[in-house]
This record gives C-alpha cells, sequence and structure tokens, in this order.
C-alpha cells in the first residue's frame, strides 16, 4: 500500500489489537501447564502411557493436522484478500475455511465415539484423562473459532469490512491461528511421543 | 448524588455495618474459644459461633453489593430508582430474615452445611427478598435513558449470583452430591460471579476518582474481570477431590485455580496504572486508598495466598485446616470487604452533601484495619501451618493438636482487637456523616 502512515498504533499494536493477544497468551500458557503436568505424570507412569498411547488413532490425528493448516492458510488468505479490499474473494476464503474447519470437529466427533463405544471414558487411565481433557478443550476452542468465523464470514458478505477496516477478521484470525498452534502441540505430545 | 432515589444505599450500608460488627463480635467469641476460654460454650456453642460469623459474612456483604448497586444503578442509567417504598421494604425484610436465622442459629434451629447453614424456609424467604431486589434495579436499567457496560455487568453479576443460590437448594440423599453443588454457591460467587459485581464496582469507583476516561476503563477492565472469571470458574474445581469428585478436578482445579493470581495481578497493575494515569482526581483521597486497596489486597490476599495452597501437592496436607482460615480472611477482606469500604467511603459525602474527605479517623480506620487484618492472616498461618504439622505430619490426635496451637490465638485476638480498632473508627465516621438528605443533590 503506498499511503501506509506509520504511527505508533501501527508499529506498537500487534494484527487484530491487543486485547486478543492477551487471551492468546492467557490461552498459551493454560495448556502449557496442562502440557507440563502430562508430561509430568508421564514419567510417573511411563508404561502406561505408551500402552495407552498406541490405543489413539493416528491416521485422524495425522488428518486433522493437515484439516486444521489447511483452514489456517485459507483464512490467512481471507485476510490478505480484504486486505487489498476484494471482499467477494476474501468471502470464499473465509467460507472454505469454515468448511475445512468444522471437518476437524466432524473427524474428533468420530474419534471420540470410537472411545465411547471402547468404553474409554474419562476416568480410563491418567492417560486417558489428560487426552480427554486436553483435546476437550481444544475441541471447545475450534467450536468456538467456527462460530467466530462464521459471524466474520456474513459480516464480509455484508460488506461491513474494507480494506481500511478489517481489524475484527485479523482478531478472529489471529484466534484461529491459536486453535491450529495449540493442536500442533498437542498431537505430537499426545499421540505420537 | 444526582438522584433522591440513590439515599437508599445509605441504609443498606448501615445495615451492613451493623451485621460486621456482630459478625466481628462472633469471630472473637470464636478466637477466645480456640485459646482455651470457652466460658459463654453453653449459650453459645462453637458450631453457632461459626455458622453465625460466616453467615452474617455472607449477609453484610449482599447488602454492601446491594446498596451499591442501589447507588451505582440510577446514576448509570440516569433514571431514579422505580420505587424507593419496595427498596426500604427489600431492606427490613433482609435484615429479618437474617435476625431470625441468626436466633436460629443458637436454638439448634439450622441446617448443617457450611455457609447455608439457614433453614429451607427461610432459604425461600431469601429468594423471595432476592427477587424483588433484581426486580426494582432491572426495572430502573430498562426505563432508563442509558445502558453502560458498568452498570450491565453490575447487573450481570447480581442476577448469576442470584441463580447460583439455587443449587445450594436442591435436595440430594448423597453427601458428596450434597457438597458438590453446595459449593456452586459460596465458591462460585467468590471465584466466579461476585468478581463481575467487584468488576462493576471497581469500575464505577475508578471512573469517578480517577477521571480517567470511561472508555479506557471500561474496556480494560472487563477483560481482566473477564479473566478472572473464567480461570474461577474452572478453578472452584480445586476443592472437589476432597468432597469426593473423581481425581481428573485435581489437575483442572490445580491449573485453573494457578491462573487465577494472575487475573487479580492484572487487576491491581490496572488499578494502580488508572490512578497515575488520571488527570482529574477527586479529593476524596480515602476512597481513592480503599479503591487501590482493593485491587492490591485482593492480589494478595484471593490470588497469592490462595495459589500458595492451592496446587494438589500442597493442598493434600492442608486441606480443612487453618491455612485455609488464613487465606479466607485476607482473600475476603481483600476482594469484597475493602471493596464495600471503598464503596461506602465514596457514597457517604455525595448522599449526606458533607465533605468530610480526609478525617484523622478515616485514615487511621483504613490503616488499622489493614494492619490488623495481616496480622490476623499472619497468625492463622502460624497456627495453620502448626496444625498440618502436628497433624498430619506427626499423627498427634486432632484434640491435642487444637491444645497446641492456643498460643497463636493469643497472637491472633491481639492481630483482631487492632482490625477491630480500624473498624470501629470506620464505624463512628460513618455515624459522624449523619443522615442522607434530599440537599445534597448535584444541580448541574
Amino acid at each position: 500500500m503506498e499511503n501506509t502512515v506509520i504511527s505508533k498504533k501501527s508499529i506498537y499494536y500487534p494484527p487484530g489489537g491487543m486485547l486478543i493477544w492477551i487471551v492468546i497468551s492467557i490461552e498459551m500458557l493454560t495448556f502449557l501447564m496442562g502440557i507440563a503436568a502430562f508430561l509430568v505424570s508421564r514419567n510417573a507412569e511411563l508404561s502406561l502411557f505408551n500402552e495407552s498411547q498406541l490405543m489413539l488413532n493416528k491416521t485422524f490425528g495425522t488428518i486433522n493436522t493437515i484439516v486444521l493448516i489447511t483452514s489456517g492458510y485459507l483464512v490467512a488468505e481471507a485476510v490478505k484478500k480484504l486486505a487489498k479490499g476484494d471482499s467477494e474473494k476474501s468471502y470464499k476464503y473465509i467460507m472454505w475455511a469454515i468448511i475445512i474447519g468444522s471437518l476437524f470437529l466432524v473427524l474428533k466427533a468420530i474419534e471420540y465415539n470410537g472411545k465411547i463405544n471402547l468404553g474409554i471414558a474419562l476416568e480410563e487411565n491418567t492417560f486417558f484423562t489428560f487426552y480427554w481433557l486436553l483435546t476437550g478443550f481444544h475441541f471447545v476452542h475450534v467450536l468456538v473459532g467456527v462460530v467466530i468465523l462464521t459471524i466474520l464470514m456474513i459480516q464480509i458478505k455484508k460488506g461491513n469490512y474494507s480494506a481500511s477496516d478489517y481489524t475484527d477478521v485479523e482478531t478472529g484470525a489471529s484466534f484461529w491461528h491459536m486453535c491450529d498452534l495449540i493442536w500442533l502441540i498437542l498431537f505430537p505430545i499426545l499421540y505420537l511421543i | 448524588m444526582k438522584y433522591k432515589s440513590q439515599k437508599v444505599a445509605y441504609y443498606f450500608f448501615a445495615l451492613s455495618m451493623i451485621l460486621l460488627v456482630l459478625q466481628i463480635t462472633y469471630g472473637f467469641i470464636m478466637a477466645f474459644a480456640h485459646y482455651g476460654m470457652d466460658g459463654l460454650h453453653d449459650i453459645i456453642p462453637f458450631n453457632a459461633a461459626t455458622a453465625t460469623h460466616k453467615n452474617l459474612l455472607v449477609v453484610w456483604m449482599l447488602s454492601g453489593f446491594m446498596g451499591a448497586a442501589y447507588y451505582i444503578i440510577p446514576e448509570e442509567s440516569e433514571h431514579e430508582l422505580v420505587s424507593v417504598p419496595l427498596a426500604m421494604v427489600q431492606l427490613y425484610s433482609l435484615a429479618a430474615v437474617g435476625v431470625v436465622a441468626v436466633i436460629g442459629f443458637h436454638l439448634n434451629w439450622w441446617e448443617g452445611r457450611k455457609f447455608l447453614e439457614i433453614p429451607r424456609p427461610l432459604d425461600y424467604l431469601v429468594v423471595v427478598n432476592v427477587l424483588l431486589f433484581l426486580y426494582l434495579i432491572l426495572m430502573t436499567l430498562i426505563k432508563g435513558k442509558k445502558r453502560t457496560t458498568t452498570s450491565m455487568v453490575l447487573f450481570m453479576g447480581l442476577l448469576f449470583a442470584a441463580l447460583l443460590y439455587l443449587p445450594g437448594m436442591i435436595w440430594f440423599d448423597n453427601q458428596t452430591m450434597d457438597s458438590f453443588f453446595r459449593w456452586w454457591v459460596v465458591h462460585l460467587w467468590v471465584e466466579g460471579v461476585w468478581e463481575l459485581i467487584m468488576g462493576g464496582i471497581l469500575a464505577f469507583l475508578l471512573i469517578k476518582l480517577t477521571g480517567v476516561d470511561r472508555e479506557v476503563i471500561e474496556k480494560w477492565l472487563y477483560v481482566i474481570v473477564g479473566l478472572t472469571f473464567i480461570s474461577g470458574i474452572l478453578g472452584t474445581g480445586h476443592h472437589f477431590y476432597y468432597i469426593g469428585t473423581p481425581k481428573y478436578w485435581l489437575m483442572i482445579g490445580g491449573i485453573f485455580s494457578a491462573l487465577e493470581p494472575l487475573a487479580f495481578l492484572g487487576m491491581a497493575l490496572f488499578a494502580v496504572a488508572m490512578y497515575r494515569k488520571g488527570e482529574k482526581r477527586h479529593p476524596n483521597k480515602m476512597a481513592i486508598n480503599w479503591t487501590l486497596g482493593t485491587a492490591i489486597i485482593s492480589f494478595v490476599g484471593a490470588g497469592l495466598l490462595g495459589i500458595a495452597h492451592t496446587l494438589p501437592s500442597v493442598n493434600m496436607w492442608t486441606h480443612g485446616t487453618f491455612v485455609t482460615a488464613m487465606h479466607g480472611h485476607l482473600a475476603f477482606w481483600g476482594a469484597y470487604g475493602m471493596l464495600i469500604f471503598g464503596m461506602i467511603t465514596y457514597v457517604m459525602p455525595q448522599v449526606t452533601g458533607r465533605k468530610r474527605y480526609e478525617t484523622k479517623m478515616s485514615e487511621y480506620a483504613f490503616w488499622l484495619s489493614n494492619i490488623g487484618m495481616i496480622a490476623m492472616t499472619t497468625a492463622f498461618a502460624a497456627a495453620g501451618v502448626t496444625q498440618v504439622y502436628l497433624e498430619r505430619k506427626v499423627g498427634m490426635d486432632f484434640a491435642e493438636v487444637q491444645i497446641a496451637m492456643e498460643p497463636h490465638f493469643l497472637m491472633l485476638i491481639f492481630a483482631a482487637t487492632i482490625f477491630a480498632t480500624g473498624v470501629t473508627l470506620f464505624i463512628i465516621d460513618f455515624v459522624k456523616y449523619g443522615l442522607p438528605t434530599d440537599e445534597a443533590l448535584e444541580t448541574e
């Protein structure tokens, strides 16, 4: 953009505004505390954790990782298009981001259903307590993310954003990327290592 | 004061002060009993004293919140309270229920459930009373010209607090189920929805006292309050394992309650930052003291002293000892006691028209009550650590440990005397303001 003005705000304010980054920091901190607790418990019951881990569906996990990264890419593109003032394309990108993001929820629901059918619930053992809580909290975040993106999609369709005013979309996108990031940490630790 | 009906706040604050005096009296009775001087045992047995002490705590704070709401809501929504007589009916009925409950405790008419000892018939009266209160507040909001964030947050806090009273009234045959839902009442209050009320009142006070723009305060404060609130809901889980719920509550409760101090720290830093930033400071310096005090002491009492024993590896030793009393006293005082005192200090000159800012007595009241409460907290901590060590590490009998702890209660009585002196000075200052008057109306 040729007429970009460098102001105090544009230097000090991260994309999407300060508030969402406070939220993101605290969310990350919370999940990292949960993961730290997981690792400590894992050391105490190493063989139980390794046996339980083999019962997880790595294929679904891997597909879901690809799904989230793809959806994250699409949201990033949607923001870029909006920054160029192309709300038509932005709308399409964000719509596909929502569809693919919802695929994560569907796959996860199938995975959860399988566990429940096997009778593996929250109190199966320490590993599965962590599995349910950590992925469950993450699941809720993705769900919230999809709702946020849907609201943004409707607003974009209505033409409520322009190249000079799209902070809300950046805020939503930041939240969505946080969901990616958390999954990228959770997936290897819970499913692979 | 901008609206005549805001005077109602005064009477709720007065009730609040009377109940606080009673609460402190019963605190002293228990402290002396712990010290070994239990001469009143036949008239006021320990269970009656502890039930009275805890229930009065809840009621004086609720009365304080109601007073605050009756002052804030008309001012924020720019409309007179819909009915002053009904508000007074609500006040008297609240006082009547309180008096009957306290007398009942002494006649063995009570339910043996901590914090919710009041018998079932009185529960229903409380519900009716609170419904009346909410009706008056809501109608004022609806008829008012403005709906500010502050008044909405305050109303939501009060509404949720009322709703959360109901789980405590469900009947369970199972002890664990009963405890689980009983925790919802006072614990989801203090760690959850009361923080919305605190946020609303704190925002109001900061807007009035620092002169910083409403937009700045409302935007940031509610983010912080939101964090406190969200971490607090799951943070309440730190008790659940010990009342018989599954083990995973240890982890949920541990992690989320560990986040709570961060939110409180945010609140403290924010309040101080707003104070420094403010250019048009209100001349009521004592109200500013109490307001900043509540932000800081709630961080120390609720935040730091909370995390001092909330982690599962510590809590497995300290649960249900005087370590809890240490945290409980400074947390309630810092987060809610000082907040109500701050509100009273701000409101009194407004409703009486007497601009008695910075009297010597009010300064002594502030410092003595705070020093006294911190000393009490220290005494409880010493007693608690002794108790944990002797009872749970060494394995001495409960009753023997109680005798071994007696010296700590001499310290507690000493500290409590300083605290009570501070509170007494505050109340004398309160009385010196005199009654509220219409002459205090500000004409713009």
